[in-house]
């Protein structure tokens, strides 16, 4: 093995995953040029990308819209190759209410809530086959309709993949008059596997939590449903796994590292900051406003583990 | 797409491959063009070609090369997906001196299904390794200080949980 040529050995690099890569790069300084270079992140991108599309199979946007008029809200997929429109349904036909939201997609099954008047719906639908599961409400757990009562209220959807089951959760944050701080935090996962809501008791209890409900989403990698969140006054991601069901908690990288001196002084200027997270391959990744027209893209290689945050892109837009 | 290769009458075509131990071999056009070297090769000579030499690949070698080109000539059917899945499994599961070679063959003839099997398969062999591990089966030299090294350690320490 020892006469390997660069190309053939880039190949295999390309194929290694993520923890194998950054372990590698201190084997001897052409190796870390190699695996730090543009070129190389670039094609690793690419190719997990396509392994990923191969595996989720055909439909790889999904587009929520009102119509004009009468704000019926409509359903559009899109082909992930030409963008063009596959098929678009009327999303009343399976929710039966206004003010529905995509909550997250995962192997062609998406999952959508409603909520009107203080009761929330909670629908997992597959598209292709039109197929509808309305998710249950529980006595026991205050299951979905707690929404109006909770301070700060996460909602997500994922895969146990250990487990072979779709999981809904419901992260929240609770006024208690028996806990110190007046407050408690408490996580509901229904499992479409028993069909059923339970309660998990995460013993969060950090009161310096601070979560934005409005429009966040959550972005469902590898098994982890995560969340933007605020802690202790700096940026960070909250993450539910999905199969051991606990809850993990990783900082954003520091401002001092985010940002160049440089970029400090832009930012002074201009808006900047976090923008938002997306699965990007399977990883968790953020998308820092660092000036007017500049973004960087940060890739988290392992949740819970700050250091393991990597710088991918700058997007210019002009 | 166009090519001299393509269509199920030139299937049954055959041409004679040699290699670098003077060893020569008759195979279906089809299953030979799956090597775009080769491909080219035979768009380049036409129909006068002879025997094409392959120096860089021994008798032993392109066997198993050929074996695997003879299976994927044909374009795969939704149903046959799963047992070829299991072949190319079999396939790539041979000796490490024996996969270098066919490695290196590949490479060479460019088959790049082929070549995409192979390295996956060598990644999967060595991904669980250290970096000390890797050195010794790659025999690279680590040119770090060891202050240096300790630096990309630290960079890198979750990588090492």
């Amino acid at each position: 093995m020892e006469h390997m040529h660069d190309e053939m050995l880039n190949d295999i690099m390309l194929k290694l995953p993520l923890k194998t890569v950054a372990r590698w790069k201190c084997v001897c300084k052409s190796w870390y040029s190699l695996l730090n270079s543009s070129d190389f992140i670039i094609q690793y991108l690419q190719l997990s990308n396509n392994k990923i599309r191969r595996n989720i199979n055909d439909h790889d946007l999904i587009l929520k819209f009102e119509t004009e008029n009468d704000y019926i809200d409509m359903i559009s997929i899109l082909s992930h190759e030409t963008l063009g429109v596959l098929d678009t349904q009327k999303l009343s036909t399976y929710t039966q209410q206004k003010y529905n939201q995509i909550q997250g997609c995962r192997n062609s099954v998406v999952c959508i809530t409603s909520d009107r008047q203080y009761t929330l719906k909670v629908l997992l639908w597959n598209p292709k086959t039109r197929q509808v599961k309305v998710v249950p409400k529980n006595s026991y757990c205050r299951g979905p309709s707690i929404m109006p009562h909770s301070y700060d209220t996460l909602f997500g959807f994922g895969f146990d993949d250990k487990n072979n089951d779709y999981k809904v959760v419901i992260f929240g944050g609770y006024p208690s008059s028996s806990h110190s701080n007046g407050f408690y935090y408490d996580v509901e996962v229904y499992s479409l596997k028993l069909d059923r809501w339970r309660l998990v008791r995460c013993n969060f209890k950090d009161r310096f939590l601070k979560v934005n409900t409005r429009r966040v989403v959550s972005t469902c990698t590898d098994g982890m449903c995560s969340w933007p969140v605020r802690h202790q006054r700096r940026e960070a991601i909250l993450s539910f796994d999905m199969s051991m069901e606990i809850i993990i908690l990783t900082p954003l990288p520091s401002r001092k590292k985010r940002y160049s001196a440089k970029e400090l002084l832009i930012s002074r200027n201009g808006p900047a900051g976090f923008v938002g997270i997306v699965d990007l391959n399977g990883h968790v990744a953020f998308f820092d406003h660092v000036g007017v027209n500049f973004y960087n893209i940060w890739w988290l290689g392992e949740i819970g583990v700050e250091d393991s945050w990597t710088k991918l892109f700058i997007i210019v837009f002009q | 797409m166009a090519s001299s290769t393509s269509g199920s009458s030139s299937s049954s075509k055959v041409v004679k491959i040699r290699s670098s131990d003077n060893e020569n071999f008759e195979v279906e056009e089809a299953a030979a063009a799956r090597s775009e070297t080769i491909k080219k090769l035979l768009e380049d000579v036409g129909d006068d070609a002879d025997v094409i030499p392959l120096p860089n690949v021994d008798a032993k070698t392109l066997v198993k090369v050929m074996e695997w080109c003879k299976k994927h000539m044909d374009d795969v059917d939704e149903l046959n997906k799963e047992e070829m899945k299991t072949w190319d499994a079999e396939f790539v599961d041979m000796d490490q001196s024996c996969l270098y070679n066919v490695l290196l063959a590949a490479n060479f003839l460019n088959i790049k299904e082929l070549l995409d099997q192979l390295t996956q398969k060598v990644a999967d062999m060595i991904k669980g390794k250290s970096p000390e591990e890797i050195r010794a089966t790659f025999n690279i030299k680590n040119d770090f200080t060891p202050e240096e090294e300790a630096e990309i350690r630290k960079q890198n320490a979750w990588a090492f949980e």
